[in-house]
């Protein structure tokens, strides 16, 4: 048997033991799924008071709604796209900015690219302090972006999966990680020249 | 071998998809020290994106999530249901059809058999009334346990 099919198996047996009153089960759920939960809240929402009331939202309507989740997903991804939309929700609601306007055709603002990326040479800029600004130069990128990346590169899932999360197309979830990755390091890049100087 | 240098989002794509990067890219890339430092620098970038420590929420979730949780909904017993009818129904059709028997076996047993059956039934009956108190008392305990933790 498969990984995927034991992994489905085990979200149905979850599921099922829900559904007939184990509210242990439930607890298990939370517990599998709230790293995944806590990596978007925190990615996509800046107040330590609204992470909490939307963490414990997303599980209570996971709660609510799980007759009706048909397996089509692992149960997870299934629980981190009601966390993403319900984060969307509260951004919209703030009227806060969910994502940075890139260029037209994909491509970076100008400001954004370094001379050493616009004439091909490359610096060894990344090393032993990389790990000391790395968080915030990751906390400085837009929420989606931050999001992204921390779900691809922290979370392990692969780009299908961040799709179903964001309800984004694959091709547009790809591009925007490789814009988020970019920008990242262009950032990192600069603040190291400018530490130089 | 293709002697333009890859663009970064080639470089990203040979990092994190090796196998999704044609033979030709792959043996530039091994030829030029532009693009391999260019690589160095995302593999580097990856590996401190996914050593960063995670986020974690700094109060206990599952049991906020829990006690918020509605009541459970019963479904209603049919099996338990069905299966009690059934058994009622064999007594009652045995009892109807050995009626006769049993009647004659009751007046021919003895007074002392009696009692010594009327004792028994209540022994049991009194260990199971003492069984369900202790239960009883343990979810009591545990019920206040988990109530003095929440204060």
């Amino acid at each position: 048997m498969s990984i995927q099919n034991e992994n489905i198996l085990a979200d149905q047996r979850l599921v099922k033991a829900v559904l007939n009153g184990d509210r242990n089960a439930f607890a298990l759920i939370i517990k599998q799924s709230e790293g995944l939960v806590a990596q978007i809240t925190f990615k996509m929402i800046n107040s330590p008071g609204d992470r909490k009331d939307i963490a414990q939202d997303v599980f209570l309507k996971a709660f609510k709604n799980l007759s009706g989740f048909k397996f089509k997903s692992k149960l997870s991804t299934w629980i981190g796209q009601i966390a993403y939309n319900t984060c969307l929700h509260y951004i919209e609601k703030k009227k806060l900015v969910l994502s940075d306007n890139f260029g037209k055709d994909g491509e970076l603002p100008a400001e954004h690219i370094s001379e050493d990326l616009q004439n091909g040479s490359e610096e060894i800029l990344f090393n032993k302090e990389l790990a000391g600004i790395l968080h915030l130069e990751i906390e400085r990128l837009k929420p989606l972006y931050k999001t992204l990346i921390s779900l691809y590169h922290q979370e392990d899932l692969s780009y299908a999966e961040i799709a179903e999360i964001t309800s984004l197309p694959e091709g547009t979830v790809k591009n925007y990680i490789f814009r988020a990755r970019n920008t990242l390091k262009v950032n990192i890049q600069s603040k190291y020249k400018r530490n130089e100087l | 071998m293709i002697k333009a240098h890859l663009t970064d989002a080639e470089i990203q794509r040979y990092v994190t998809e090796p196998q999704a990067i044609s033979q030709q890219m792959a043996n530039h890339i091994q030829g030029c020290a532009i693009c391999q430092a260019k690589a160095a620098n995302y593999v580097q970038l990856f590996n401190n994106i996914k050593a960063a420590a995670k986020p974690a929420f700094d109060f206990d979730l599952s049991a906020l999530v829990m006690e918020q949780l509605p009541a459970p909904k019963r479904m209603f017993p049919w099996a338990a249901i069905v299966v009690s009818v059934f058994s009622v129904a064999i007594v009652a059709v045995s009892a109807i059809f050995f009626w006769s028997a049993i009647a004659v076996s009751v007046t021919a047993v003895s007074g002392v058999l009696l009692t010594i059956a009327a004792a028994g039934a209540l022994t049991i009956l009194i260990f199971q009334v003492v069984e369900m108190f202790k239960e009883h008392q343990k979810m009591i305990d545990t019920i206040l346990s988990q109530k003095i933790l929440q204060l």
